[in-house]
């Protein structure tokens, strides 16, 4: 991987890895860290390098997401030093979106948030049950109404994260959530289903994924009552009021490219896909391992079934010519004939997309197609 | 080397499975300066990738090697190679009817296994003298008086005599070749008596047609000879005869006590079976050598290409193997499930275990093997029988005056704590009491009739393990006699699969079908509708099992820019896919075609 100036003033998107957390949530498998004041401080100044890298090439996105870990245990000269360095990096027309949970959110960091141009926030919110947050070991005992109010003051495009699937959970619970995340009036809603991974604390504990039957069932209930209040579920699991949705997720969705700093971020350029090393302690020495992936035509195109299938939309035929350079429909002929017999694709217009069923079956879909 | 018969020493190794039969070969080789050290591949013998990676050997093989004994005088020995599975037994016995002597290789740290058993009762029944060699003696924990006891008490054979060696250090292995001098007799039979050559073992060279293996029992044999096989009737020109060592070493002659090869311009090899005796069409010996068995195929069953394109490479694939492998036979079969493929018929199923991972190995071929089938004989109203080795194609059951099954006679040897179990298993598989008997102090011997069809489901597997290996099973086909038998069908969402068809004893069809729908719904991966799994005979559904619809097959969580592992899973989920078959709409897995033998028939 070469990266030369061209190439980088091409990429629209950067992705920010802050790993620190003041507590660890037992599903999560995000390279993170529980906050450690020394890592933060070197830590930012290493994030700062490579931003100096970029602008010295002359780059400029029109998104930029801070994600984590949890970005906002950063503190308030941290912050400073890093949103500082990243505003230059503004096309107009930008979408600058930064992750906080409740519990480390101040209203001083808001107003630098604001101050640096952050312009879109996401908070992890998860549940309103005790249980439940108990359970995912964030139990802070938080008014959210109240924290909702106080962002808007600052920053009003907000997202909130919504979990299910978790044992102690059931439809009630998961009704009762819904209800308080429409009454926090927000225009856009990240839904997780948890999801065991390999070294979480729930995977060592041994907790189960609820049954496919009853994780539908919840999807279902979370699509219809969402859509009745005027969210459009753009991507599987991504919930916005019309204009409102995510433009950096977007960017993922629609195959196209994006840089990524940070321990254990994954970018894509120039016919690579990279992962950058898990290893703290590399990147605070200045070591910056990355994982490769050359991208051949054909992983190309199975990249953009797997990103485009998932957005409500699917993709415009026309772009994918234009893409790869021959006819989706003809040379897919068979298999969409396949697929769309048993109702899970279809051809609006002239956009490819999955049918409700066809998204929540999505993995059928794309091994027919792949 | 002058032809000399008392100075030839026929013998082969017998041994269970580890326990260095192939090092020990290949020692004796290097002694005798057969093959040069450079050219050493371990374990020579076994000449196919896959005898060498399972240990066992299939094909036989025979090298013959100069060895200088201690008394100043030059033998020539010939070391006969046996295969070491129950679907060969029959190749093992003609092996040693071609020797005078056998070494029963033992693990010092294994001690006598119950396998072994019954390849030197077969030694024995062919007057073979035996020398017991005691191996891995250099391993810490080889427990020498242990063996020679259990040599004494389980074979009868002298404990104290025999030789302990290491043969992978290659510790007094001249031992044992001193031993096979002193202790096996030299060759007996005449060189002025009419031929009488056995065959032991053939493979198909492409330039030479099938090469023979040979032992000459009486007479000599002359490049430029007309042959007659005996059995097949068949009469050939000797345009080669020679001896392996194991290069190939052509010679003009073999005499009386000789092994060695014989190339006749022979394009078939079925008419060249094992156990044969040649003679010379000219001088013909009144009788054939004792011993010859027709074998035939004992168990059937459909192979079809996952992808049906690869019929033609399937066919071709099974012909070159077919060179070389009288007992395999093929016919073009077509099913509606499966599409076209072959019915293939196998002397067990090793046999067939072996053919498979031969065709997907050495010809890449993704194969869909169905469940393995015996003969039966269907009695037809209109006076008629067929033979019928494809389940599928049982006629209308109201032509069908009564059906014939194969039984065999089995004979099981076992400790005596096993045998009440053994009995249960027996009859569970339908198994016909006959004789029980001791062998020895702790030893009996149980024989039973049994169907065969019973055998294959997975019955030595069961005696193995109710046994904890102590059993062993050596069986006979037998007779066919009428049972009570009928077609089962098994329906995929409503359509009958023929190829999962299966022939089964009507008292057992019930909780048969109950197991096969459950185990087909365990194997075969959940869709997007819902499948009925059902069992049917004439068209009555005697059992049911749903297998349920996915709901929900995506990943709904934001995983951010990672979707490198996502692609790398989703890819793997594809193969597996392709290793499927697509019948209707139902994606079903190689394995689930041959679920009916991996049920278990108590629980």
């Amino acid at each position: 991987m070469n990266l030369t100036k061209s190439k980088i003033k091409k990429v629209n998107s950067l992705y920010i890895h802050i790993p620190f957390c003041s507590k660890i949530c037992p599903y999560c498998d995000f390279v993170k860290i529980i906050d450690n004041e020394q890592f933060k401080k070197r830590y930012v100044d290493e994030i700062i390098k490579d931003i100096s890298f970029l602008t010295a090439n002359e780059a400029k996105f029109l998104t930029i997401y801070i994600g984590g870990g949890t970005p906002s245990v950063l503190n308030n000269d941290e912050l400073i030093k890093l949103l500082s360095a990243l505003k230059p990096l503004l096309k107009d027309d930008y979408e600058f979106t930064i992750e906080v949970n409740p519990e480390s959110l101040t209203v001083e960091k808001l107003k630098i948030f604001k101050e640096y141009g952050v312009n879109r926030i996401s908070i992890g919110i998860q549940s309103f049950n005790k249980e439940i947050l108990k359970e995912i070991n964030r139990d802070f005992n938080i008014d959210y109404f109240k924290l909702i109010n106080l962002v808007k003051k600052y920053i009003d495009n907000i997202n909130v994260d919504l979990i299910y699937g978790l044992p102690s959970q059931n439809l009630n619970i998961l009704k009762e959530d819904l209800d308080n995340f429409i009454k926090l009036d927000i225009n856009h809603i990240s839904t997780y289903s948890l999801i065991l991974e390999k070294g979480t604390e729930f995977y060592l504990k041994g907790v189960n994924e609820v049954s496919d039957e009853i994780s539908r069932e919840y999807y279902d209930y979370i699509l219809n009552y969402l859509r009745s209040n005027g969210f459009k579920r753009y991507e599987v699991s991504n919930f916005a009021k019309p204009g409102f949705e995510s433009r950096h997720n977007l960017t993922y969705r629609k195959d196209e490219e994006y840089l990524a700093i940070g321990v254990g971020a994954s970018g894509y350029i120039d016919h690579y896909r990279y992962k950058n090393s898990a290893s703290l302690t590399k990147y605070l020495k200045g070591e910056r391992d990355k994982e490769l992936d050359e991208i051949s035509f054909n992983d190309d195109l199975e990249y953009y079934f797997i990103c485009n299938l998932r957005l409500e939309d699917g993709f415009n035929l026309d772009e994918f010519k234009n893409k790869f350079h021959f006819d989706f429909l003809v040379k897919y002929n068979d298999k969409i004939n396949k697929l769309m017999s048993r109702g899970l694709v279809k051809i609006n217009g002239r956009n490819f997309s999955c049918t409700d069923e066809g998204i929540i079956l999505l993995d059928i879909v794309l091994r027919e197609l792949i | 080397m002058k032809y000399d018969q008392s100075k030839i020493r026929n013998f082969s190794v017998i041994a269970h499975i580890d326990h260095g039969k192939s090092t020990l070969c290949d020692r004796i080789l290097e002694l005798t300066k057969a093959v040069e050290e450079r050219e050493m591949k371990s374990q020579i013998l076994d000449s196919l990738d896959l005898e060498r990676e399972r240990g066992i050997t299939i094909k036989l093989n025979a090298v013959t090697v100069n060895y200088h004994a201690d008394n100043g005088e030059d033998y020539i020995f010939n070391l006969i190679d046996t295969p070491g599975h129950v679907d060969f037994s029959y190749e093992v016995s003609r092996s040693l009817a071609a020797c005078e002597g056998a070494i029963l290789v033992v693990d010092a740290t294994q001690g006598v296994e119950a396998q072994t058993l019954a390849n030197v009762y077969l030694a024995v029944d062919n007057d073979l003298f035996i020398v017991p060699v005691i191996n891995k003696i250099d391993l810490p924990s080889a427990s020498i008086n242990l063996c020679k006891e259990e040599i004494k008490e389980k074979i009868g054979l002298d404990g104290d005599n025999a030789v302990l060696v290491s043969a992978k250090t290659g510790l007094n292995v001249k031992e044992v070749l001193e031993r096979i001098v002193t202790d096996v007799p030299a060759p007996s039979g005449s060189n002025d008596a009419p031929l009488k050559a056995l065959i032991f073992d053939s493979f198909y060279d492409s330039y030479r047609g099938v090469v023979v293996l040979i032992r000459i029992k009486e007479g000599q044999v002359k490049v430029g000879d007309t042959i007659h096989l005996m059995k097949t009737n068949c009469d050939f020109l000797v345009t080669e005869l020679g001896i392996r060592t194991p290069k190939e070493l052509p010679c003009d002659t073999l005499y009386c006590g000789e092994v060695g090869y014989l190339c006749a311009q022979i394009k078939d090899i079925k008419d060249v079976r094992v156990g044969d005796t040649i003679t010379l069409k000219d001088n013909p010996a009144l009788l054939p050598l004792p011993g010859y068995r027709k074998i035939n195929p004992m168990v059937y069953c459909g192979i079809y290409p996952t992808d049906s394109k690869k019929y033609e490479d399937l066919k071709e694939s099974l012909e070159k193997l077919a060179l070389n492998d009288a007992s395999l036979r093929f016919e073009p079969e077509t099913s509606q499930a499966l599409g076209f493929g072959f019915r293939c018929g196998f002397l067990g199923l090793l046999h067939m275990d072996v053919i498979q991972e031969r065709l997907e190995r050495e010809f890449g071929l993704d194969l869909i093997l169905t469940a393995p089938s015996v003969i039966y004989k269907v009695y037809l109203t209109d006076g008629s029988v067929i033979d019928l080795d494809n389940p599928s194609q049982m006629p209308d059951p109201t032509t069908v005056k009564k059906i014939e099954e194969p039984y065999v006679k089995a004979k099981i040897m076992t400790p005596k704590d096993y045998v009440g179990d053994i009995m249960n298993l027996c009859m569970e598989r339908r198994g016909i009491y006959v004789d029980l008997e001791y062998f020895d102090e702790t030893r009996m011997i149980l024989t039973y009739d049994m169907p065969l069809n019973e055998i294959i489901y997975n019955f030595f597997d069961k005696l193995k393990s109710y046994t904890k290996g102590y059993a062993s099973l050596d069986y006979e086909i037998d007779e066919y006699k009428e049972s009570n038998l009928t077609k089962m069908d098994i329906l995929l969402n409503g359509h009958p699969i023929d190829a999962l068809s299966s022939i089964v004893y009507k008292p057992f069809a019930f909780k048969r079908g109950l197991k096969i729908v459950s185990k087909l719904k365990e194997v075969i991966p959940r869709q997007q509708f819902e499948i009925p799994v059902q069992a049917a005979i004439n068209g009555k559904v005697i059992a049911r099992s749903d297998i349920k619809a996915v709901r929900k097959d995506v990943l709904a969580k934001c995983y951010g820019g990672d979707i490198t592992r996502k692609k790398k899973l989703l890819e793997k989920q594809k193969e597996g896919k392709k290793r499927m078959k697509s019948i209707g709409s139902v994606d079903v897995p190689q394995e689930a075609f041959m679920s009916i033998l991996s049920i278990d028939n108590e629980e």
